[in-house]
């Protein structure tokens, strides 16, 4: 009993960083059809930004706000600069945002070289809780936790605040919510940097689990594409469902098959692009 | 007339014995190349400066002769690797080779080195090279999967283990020492071996799993795998359950900066022990410290013993380093006393060197370190039990 209750609870912590990365790419592309290839890179960037902080502060929360505002800056950046002159053209938007992995790679190599390193956990959460024979870390839960507020307020942001409608208007159809008077440009800049915020969110917060390392911007990009093909590119709820579906299949796939680890992701997605090659929440 | 002979004589002499160390008086050249930019970097840039001490330390002069070392970069590449190595030969001259860490950078060498026959001095972990595919030229200071599997098994026994986990890569060098595990344990004593892919991001799910009575976790995975793992166990409160034993560099100098505060208490065994207490280890931690302001690991040690080993040698064959016959033999059977203690190559040129038990500890800095435990001497690669 306790062994599925901890390996449950282990697929759903990991599904949560991965809601936090897909979340972003989801909204980005459902808004303005750009599949930013850079978002692992803010995921990474996050994390070393956050490092940083830590060291220099001390402080954990001060580290999650300074890493994700200072990502969302580079985000908004990014988008009215490079991404603006590019919308809609699919191949040259792909290998600019491409670049841009590269460039932050490579960026993040010179700045913070090549060891691997681990984010310390905010003291508040450094012990475990035991249940019964098993003890379980308490960060974990609290990755839960701050996940469901993530997507709660996400949520409400979408369906009950005005920016949320003027967003949902203008995934909808963009023409008809220019002619309204809805300031479509500024949504996407808006979007893009909410998206960059999150990644770089999950960044930090996944540090003291996965630590930040070269080569993590490639790794979480593979796995946030899986979630958002087995959710539905563009959809909130396909983010979420998605993420805690591929954080549990991840688990359950190592514990029953160790040596096909990423066949349990991959084969499943496989399936769902056969049947429903929109996703899960996609549309159309 | 009689005069003059006397001091033609006199000057052919005197000439004679300028030009006859004028010849020795020649530098020897090393071309001494690793992985100084791209993802190994980390590991081949401290070792290439570790060489460097080495020979500074004899001041870059060896039975008289001058000792010249031209660096490259192999990036870590096998073609670039190649490329360089030949300009090494073939443009520098160089005498002999003393480079490299990378695997695939080594595997890609070893034919065009067998074809010019100039000796190679590695630090490749690719054990095939001292293995089937051994040659006169090449000799490797590194210890091969079955050699540190072999320890790590040996020392676990000795600890009265009787039933262990098993967890490692799905990678050769895990899957050889966990063969070495499972023939010395036994292959009903290792429970539910796993081999996870490198870099995992996360072995929550290879920890709950264990939840059987053991005495222990062999734990063979590197770099930032192994402080992930480490944090992990200890989260999910398995170090109050049984001991982990990390197989190689596990808990090595490089990667003890990143290990978490509860890391103490976990074991590894491996060749290279940063406090261990010799005159030797002392004068080669501090060198390196006051050089790079760094505290050396297995990687700088094993450059440093690599270079240590072709000064004896050449000095040996009092410098003659142009007699290949007779410097490969002198390499042979070389005997250097290290950091760690004695040294030298086996019959396949695969090294031959002291092992230690390394435990996790707090130093008097608060920084995390190594306590070197037992030792176990000579240790040589298995070839009869793992032709």
């Amino acid at each position: 009993m306790t062994f599925w209750l901890v390996q449950t609870l282990n697929g759903i912590s990991f599904g949560m960083l991965l809601f936090l990365l897909a979340a972003g790419l989801s909204l980005i592309y459902g808004l303005m059809r750009v599949l930013n290839l850079a978002h692992g890179s803010f995921y990474l960037l996050g994390g070393y930004i956050g490092l940083a902080i830590i060291h220099l502060t001390g402080s954990f929360i001060l580290a999650v706000l300074g890493a994700s505002l200072t990502i969302a800056v580079v985000g908004s950046v990014m988008e009215r600069f490079f991404l603006r002159r590019l919308y809609l053209k699919e191949l040259p938007q792909a290998l600019l945002t491409f670049g841009f992995l590269f460039i932050f790679s490579d960026l993040a190599t010179v700045i913070w070289g090549r060891n691997p390193e681990i984010i310390p956990k905010p003291s508040m959460f450094s012990a475990s809780l035991q249940l019964g024979a098993f003890y379980y870390p308490s960060y974990r839960l609290f990755i839960i936790a701050f996940g469901l507020v993530i997507a709660g307020f996400l949520w409400w942001l979408q369906e009950g605040t005005q920016a949320g409608a003027m967003l949902r208007a203008s995934v909808d159809d963009e023409e008809v919510a220019r002619a309204l008077g809805i300031n479509v440009s500024l949504l996407f800049t808006l979007v893009f940097a909410l998206g960059a915020f999150l990644a770089a969110l999950g960044g930090v917060m996944g540090g003291p689990i996965v630590g930040v390392y070269p080569g993590a911007d490639f790794e979480v990009l593979l796995l946030g594409f899986v979630v958002v093909i087995i959710g539905g590119l563009g959809s909130l709820k396909g983010a979420l469902i998605g993420g805690l579906a591929v954080g549990l299949l991840d688990n359950f796939g190592k514990v029953f098959f160790p040596e096909l680890a990423l066949f349990t992701i991959f084969a499943p997605m496989a399936l769902i692009l056969a049947i429903r090659p929109a996703g899960l929440f996609g549309r159309e | 007339m009689r005069h003059f002979s006397a001091i033609a004589v006199a000057g052919l002499a005197v000439l004679g014995s300028l030009m006859q160390p004028a010849s020795s008086q020649e530098p020897i050249k090393i071309g001494v190349m690793f992985p100084l930019t791209g993802p190994v970097a980390a590991q081949g840039a401290p070792e290439r400066d570790a060489v460097k001490q080495a020979f500074e330390e004899e001041s870059n002069t060896v039975a008289g002769r001058k000792i010249e070392l031209l660096y490259e970069d192999s990036m870590g590449k096998p073609d670039i690797g190649l490329t360089k190595t030949k300009a090494l030969v073939e443009r520098d001259k160089v005498n002999l080779l003393l480079s490299e860490l990378v695997s695939s950078v080594g595997a890609a060498m070893a034919p065009y080195v067998n074809e010019q026959k100039i000796p190679w001095i590695s630090t490749v972990a690719l054990a095939s090279l001292t293995r089937a595919e051994k040659s006169p030229y090449i000799f490797r200071f590194v210890p091969s999967s079955y050699q540190f599997g072999l320890v790590a098994a040996k020392i676990t026994k000795q600890m009265n283990w009787k039933k262990a986990y098993f967890i490692g890569w799905n990678a050769p060098p895990s899957r050889e020492a966990f063969e070495v595990v499972k023939k010395v344990y036994g292959e009903e004593n290792v429970l539910e071996p796993m081999f996870p892919n490198v870099g995992t991001p996360d072995y929550a799910p290879y920890l709950t799993k264990m939840d059987a009575k053991a005495d222990g976790i062999f734990a063979a995975m590197w770099g930032s795998d192994s402080s992930r793992i480490t944090q992990q166990y200890t989260e999910y409160g398995l170090n109050k359950k049984m001991p982990l034993f990390g197989i190689a560099s596990f808990t090595s100098e490089e990667v003890l900066g990143n290990m978490p505060p509860d890391a103490v208490g976990v074991m590894s065994a491996y060749t290279y022990c940063g406090t261990l207490d010799t005159p030797e280890n002392k004068q080669f931690v501090d060198g390196y410290k006051a050089r790079y302001n760094a505290v050396p690991g297995s990687y700088q040690y094993m450059g440093y013993m690599a270079a240590k080993m072709v000064i004896q040698a050449l000095k040996d064959v009092k410098g003659q380093v142009e007699d290949k016959d007779a410097f490969i033999a002198a390499l042979s059977k070389v005997q250097v006393k290290g950091p760690m203690g004695m040294a030298s190559f086996d019959e396949h040129h695969g090294m031959v060197a002291d092992f230690y038990k390394l435990t996790v500890e707090k130093g008097k800095d608060g920084r995390l370190q190594n306590r070197c435990g037992e030792r176990i001497a000579q240790v040589k690669d298995p070839y009869d039990m793992f032709p």
